[in-house]
């Protein structure tokens, strides 16, 4: 069961219906100088705006037990301290300086390209995690140094459009204009309330700091804009869950929000973690628990799936991957459970050389049809007629692999470089094994006879990439689409891909310099049935 | 037609959410034709983040706030309810701690106190199966926005268009939340077991 399957039953007991007495509210408010009705929300307790050791003085006072439980509650993994707490030897740290400190350190850092894959090691600390939860998960992640694309061993994702920074551009010089921009980004009908702008500023640049590596001009104004926002405070003498010395910008708690730290190294102040905790209102049961995220690592690398460090610049064909999977990720087809059942006709209009040819196959190709002299023909691969059959997938993993029936696996693997050598175990008859020509005649058709599987091609994209010697170029192909063709240096089999130039969808391949186009593909009710 | 200059003018009860709120600008008794329409959607939707406690104050509200913007709201849009949803997850982003509150309720005791007034039987409530109390603790750990996009996509029937209207946003920004939330929801849960990727992968 996937987690939106959960999600869907999570609750389901509660019945559809409205209550009397929301009715009665309601009907009593439209009569009832409707105009004059408050709907702002009660002011906020004034106990929620005491600093955080003020009110543990408070539930200390109550008496014994109830404060060893809001201790434990609410107690962060270091000492909470709201206000700075500086030696007497060195200058008070003060926002100001801390930030001017930190953009000082950004604008001395490297310049990385936007699709730059890198990866990063990070652990998650929460204070009293559900049962069988660990307190610390510790996981690697992958994503574009423009945090555009993210990939988790298993999934693929995009973040959220408004934090890529490449969009970005430079920010607004003036403070108030730069409060107004970032808010903007976060909350694009948030009413201007200061709380509202100042959550929101410290969330979207919390997010850019966390999920990017900035070029350093932007990563240095993002530091001179946290220390911009009104509210904020630092604090020092501080260690993250990594147990390293740190100091923080700390945006103190407000009705939408927790007491919010993006953590600094100490002596050079990079970035080391972010942490959210809540001391809540006296009650244990409403602490929010204490939450960082620490960032171990931080890697530049090759591609999705790779630990090596390589710091070289992407390849076109890299970059081209990148742009096809953020049209994917952002197209309808999001692979939120749009893959075809295995047993549903697919309508296929190919063209080569030969002229046109119509072929209609289960998604998962282990039927297939077509007309010959006028009669449809209809053979099943455990059929006599299969021997005779130019089958889609003539080579390559069951559609099982792709799409496992009961979603527990197995699957095909999921990074780049184990799929790609996966799939180079097949063999489809071509001569260069050693480069990959088996894996990229399965890619064609993988592409060419199983059903469209939306997000969960993207590995197959990314593989292609990952060929050695693989280059992009844009061609017009033979039905006059503008296309984009991934050429491989092989002698035989497979030395083309193309797709689509703008949605990246599969167009057609090349064997030996000859285009095999896909000129179109539907689902339809069974053999013989046109769209 | 149009409701101008018809005294005692009532939409037809097949009449879409466009039209009946045209009708209600004049008529405002009509917009209860609204309420009777969607509001048990909208109850159980508030019910499922907030109990039932909370909720009846925040569907009265929700169906006001509606009511007393009627005359802005944009009649090229038939369907009222991505605004009703909009207006709704608005008012219980206001409830965000009583919300994370019962999530982690359910997550550390197996008792889930929003579904408890639903239950009949004794045995059901006593623990909720472990999924649940994953999912419960997940949910606690997103964003806010990220919750309010994956919520709206699984309770409330709207399209991915619709949740983009009704939270403001681009639908493409919808896609990504929901691909973010259901990654960060897979690694939360467990779905990938976490020992195996305490080691850095070889």
């Amino acid at each position: 069961m996937n987690e939106m399957d959960l999600l869907t039953r999570f609750r389901a007991e509660v019945p559809l219906g409205v209550s009397p007495h929301a009715e009665e509210l309601f009907r009593a408010g439209m009569t009832d100088h409707p105009t004059e009705r408050r709907v702002a929300p009660p002011p906020r307790h004034l106990l929620a705006r005491v600093r955080m050791p003020w009110r543990l003085a408070i539930a200390a006072g109550l008496t014994a037990g109830l404060a060893a439980g809001l201790l434990i509650a609410v107690q962060p993994s270091r000492p909470p301290a709201p206000t700075a707490v500086q030696p007497s030897s060195s200058p008070r740290l003060t926002v100001k300086l801390l930030a001017d400190r930190a953009s000082a350190a950004a604008l001395a850092g490297p310049t990385v390209p936007a699709g730059q894959w890198v990866y990063r090691l990070t652990v998650t600390y929460t204070a009293s995690p559900p049962r069988g939860v660990p307190a610390k998960i510790t996981q690697g992640n992958w994503s574009t140094a423009d945090g555009s694309l993210s990939y988790n061993p298993g999934s693929w994702g995009t973040s959220p459009g408004h934090a890529f920074y490449s969009e970005l551009g430079s920010l607004p010089r003036n403070p108030i204009a730069l409060d107004r921009y970032l808010a903007k980004l976060s909350y694009p009908n948030a009413n201007a309330t200061q709380v509202n702008k100042d959550v929101a500023d410290f969330g979207t640049i919390e997010e850019l700091l966390s999920n990017d590596i900035l070029p350093p001009s932007l990563n240095a104004e993002l530091y001179q804009a946290l220390g911009d926002i009104p509210t904020i405070q630092v604090k020092t003498h501080i260690t993250d869950v990594d147990g390293r010395a740190g100091v923080a910008f700390v945006l103190p708690e407000t009705s939408q929000s927790a007491n919010l730290e993006i953590i600094l190294d100490a002596s050079d102040y990079g970035y080391l973690a972010q942490a959210a905790w809540e001391p809540s209102n006296g009650s244990p049961n409403s602490a929010i628990p204490f939450t960082e995220t620490a960032v171990l690592k931080t890697t530049l690398v090759s591609g999705p799936g790779s630990v090596q460090p390589d710091s070289a610049p992407p390849s076109r064909a890299e970059l081209t991957v990148e742009r096809a999977a953020t049209a994917m990720l952002g197209s309808s087809k999001s692979g939120l459970g749009d893959i075809p059942a295995p047993s549903q006709w697919i309508y296929r209009k190919l063209s080569a050389k030969g002229g046109t040819r119509e072929v209609w196959a289960r998604a998962d190709d282990t039927e297939q049809a077509s007309y010959v002299n006028g009669t449809l023909v209809t053979c099943a691969r455990s059929a006599s007629c299969a021997s005779g059959t130019k089958w889609l997938v003539a080579t390559g993993p069951a559609f099982t692999l792709i799409d496992p029936p009961t979603r527990a696996g197995p699957w095909l693997p999921d990074a780049p470089q184990a799929l790609l050598d996966k799939l180079n175990t097949y063999r489809t008859g071509c001569t260069d094994t050693a480069g990959y020509c088996n894996a990229v005649g399965v890619i064609a058709n993988l592409f060419s006879g199983y059903a469209d599987v939306g997000i969960s091609s993207l590995a197959w994209y990314f593989s292609l990439a990952d060929v050695p010697g693989a280059t992009v170029q844009n061609i017009t192909d033979a039905a006059g689409r503008a296309d984009v063709e991934f050429s491989f240096p092989f002698t035989g089999g497979i030395t083309g891909i193309l797709f689509n130039a703008r949605t990246y969808q599969f167009a057609g391949y090349l064997r030996s310099g000859a285009q095999t186009l896909l000129l179109q593909q539907a689902n339809v009710a069974g053999p013989g049935v046109r769209p | 037609m149009t409701p101008q200059g018809l005294a005692h003018a009532v939409p037809d009860a097949d009449a879409d959410d466009a039209t009946v709120i045209e009708f209600s600008r004049h008529e405002p008794e009509q917009f209860t034709v609204l309420f009777r329409r969607h509001a048990p959607h909208i109850q159980r939707y508030v019910v499922r983040r907030l109990g039932a406690d909370a909720a009846d104050d925040i569907v009265a509200e929700t169906f006001l706030l509606a009511f007393r913007q009627r005359d802005r709201y944009d009649l090229a849009r038939a369907d009222a309810r991505p605004w009703l949803y909009g207006i709704a997850t608005n008012l219980i982003g206001r409830h965000r701690r009583a919300e994370i509150r019962l999530y982690r309720a359910l997550a550390r005791t197996g008792a889930d106190p929003v579904t408890e007034p639903f239950t009949d039987r004794v045995d059901d409530r006593v623990s909720a199966e472990l999924a649940s109390r994953q999912l419960a603790a997940a949910l606690a750990r997103l964003s806010a926005e990220l919750r309010d996009t994956m919520l709206l996509a699984a309770w409330s029937d709207l399209s991915y268009e619709q949740i983009a209207v009704a939270l403001g946003v681009p639908t493409g920004t919808v896609r990504s939340r929901l691909s973010r939330a259901r990654s960060k929801l897979r690694q939360t849960m467990g779905d990938v077991d976490p020992s195996a990727l305490a080691e850095e992968p070889q």
